[in-house]
């Protein structure tokens, strides 16, 4: 499948025509607050996986921080997701030929699938049914995703 | 509550994702950082 | 006079081998770029779910002190993180960094921000007992909670438009933003 005309027509689109026309809504709206839905998203993931690794909140059950923190990382994520859109719109052109991005879209999609399709549906029963090690190993996968996407992303604007 | 040592379904491919995931990213950033270094070492010997 | 101090302080840490160093390494520069957009995460993920607690829109039937205590010790090793590398940014670009009006915003944000947490910690620390358990903290705790919010929020565009000129020095500028800037006359 030929994605490239997509992203041009991305770039001719009114999202993108906002996006390159006025620099201060791109960097408010978009970059920023991209960085503040980061700070919610990635701090639910934290506090659930650092949860489940034992490392803080020991004495909060896990199923009520796993719940609670899995309501903000939906919201965040509709945020981050229609600015990232918004962002890449603008410079959609750039984006297809950089190696980062599709880097960050991988991860993403993988981050989306893993926790919509295996990791939530795992943490909604009791935590005390589950092995131990496998609470800690989704922990450290799920943390491993979601700082390469955010890492990826950052690199996009540098490389 | 008898068969808690054997994992469900959901759980198995828990397992198997997160580790091919985590092993993914492994080999990734490895491969980054060692890219980088490599720029490096032909930048400045 | 205050912005000329700055200004001549400014220019004395660009001539510094170190400062010199990182803003010419692309990789040391963006990797401490990196890490202190990264940290936001940690620093300000463990922030917001404290504020979300108070506001009682996150896990409403535990104990908000609890919540508060709890999270305060990796909220700060995230706080210390982006603290430093924030200085090294800032020693490796003083002189464009000095007369940016968004880092002079965030500063002063950043000051608010403190002030602010050190007022909610003490009133938290009075009354904690009584209210706790409760799903929202008292009305004045909450609006220490919202300001939180909104500051950081503030912290964090205003430090994203630091890599924009838009009202840098060299451009055409009313007087009190040229001056609010720390624009020079030379």
């Amino acid at each position: 499948m030929e994605l490239l005309p997509f992203f041009e027509w991305a770039e001719t689109s009114f999202l993108g025509y906002i996006g390159k026309t006025y620099g201060g809504v791109y960097a408010t709206f978009g970059q920023s607050i991209h960085l503040m839905s980061l700070a919610v998203l990635g701090g639910s993931v934290l506090v659930t996986d650092l949860r489940l690794l034992g490392v803080i909140m020991k004495d909060v059950p896990s199923e009520v921080v796993a719940n609670e923190a899995h309501k903000w990382f939906r919201i965040a994520l509709v945020f981050i997701l229609a600015t990232g859109i918004f962002m890449a719109a603008a410079v959609a052109q750039r984006m297809y030929y950089n190696d980062f991005f599709w880097a960050k879209m991988s991860a993403l999609l993988v981050g989306i699938i893993f926790v919509f399709a295996i990791k939530r549906p795992m943490l909604k029963g009791n935590h005390a049914d589950i092995q131990p090690w496998l609470l800690k190993l989704v922990a450290v996968a799920s943390i491993m995703i979601w700082f390469s996407v955010a890492a990826t992303g950052r690199w996009i604007g540098f490389s | 509550m008898t068969d808690k040592k054997s994992l469900t379904l959901l759980q198995k491919i828990a397992a198997a994702s997160s580790v091919a995931v985590i092993v993914a990213g492994i080999i990734y950033w490895s491969f980054q950082v060692q890219n980088v270094m490599e720029l490096l070492e032909m930048a400045y010997g | 006079m205050i912005n000329e101090l700055l200004l001549q302080f400014a220019e004395w840490l660009y001539a510094t081998s170190g400062s010199r160093a990182i803003e010419e390494s692309f990789y040391l520069y963006n990797w401490i770029e990196a890490t202190h957009v990264l940290t936001i995460m940690l620093c300000l993920g463990m922030l917001v779910f404290i504020d979300l607690r108070m506001l009682g829109l996150a896990m409403p039937g535990v104990s908000a002190v609890k919540i508060s205590e709890r999270l305060n010790i990796p909220m700060m090793i995230g706080f210390a993180i982006m603290f430093i590398t924030g200085l090294l940014l800032f020693y490796a670009k003083p002189t464009y960094t000095i007369q940016s009006i968004w880092f002079r915003i965030k500063m002063v944000l950043l000051v608010v921000a403190f002030v602010n947490a050190v007022l909610f910690h003490k009133r938290m620390k009075a009354s904690a007992s009584t209210w706790e358990y409760e799903a929202k903290a008292p009305r004045h705790l909450r609006i220490n909670a919202a300001l939180s919010l909104g500051l950081w929020a503030g912290v964090v565009m205003t430090g994203r438009l630091i890599a924009y000129d838009w009202f840098h020095c060299y451009r055409e500028l009313p007087a009190w933003l040229g001056a609010a800037a720390g624009c020079v006359a030379d």
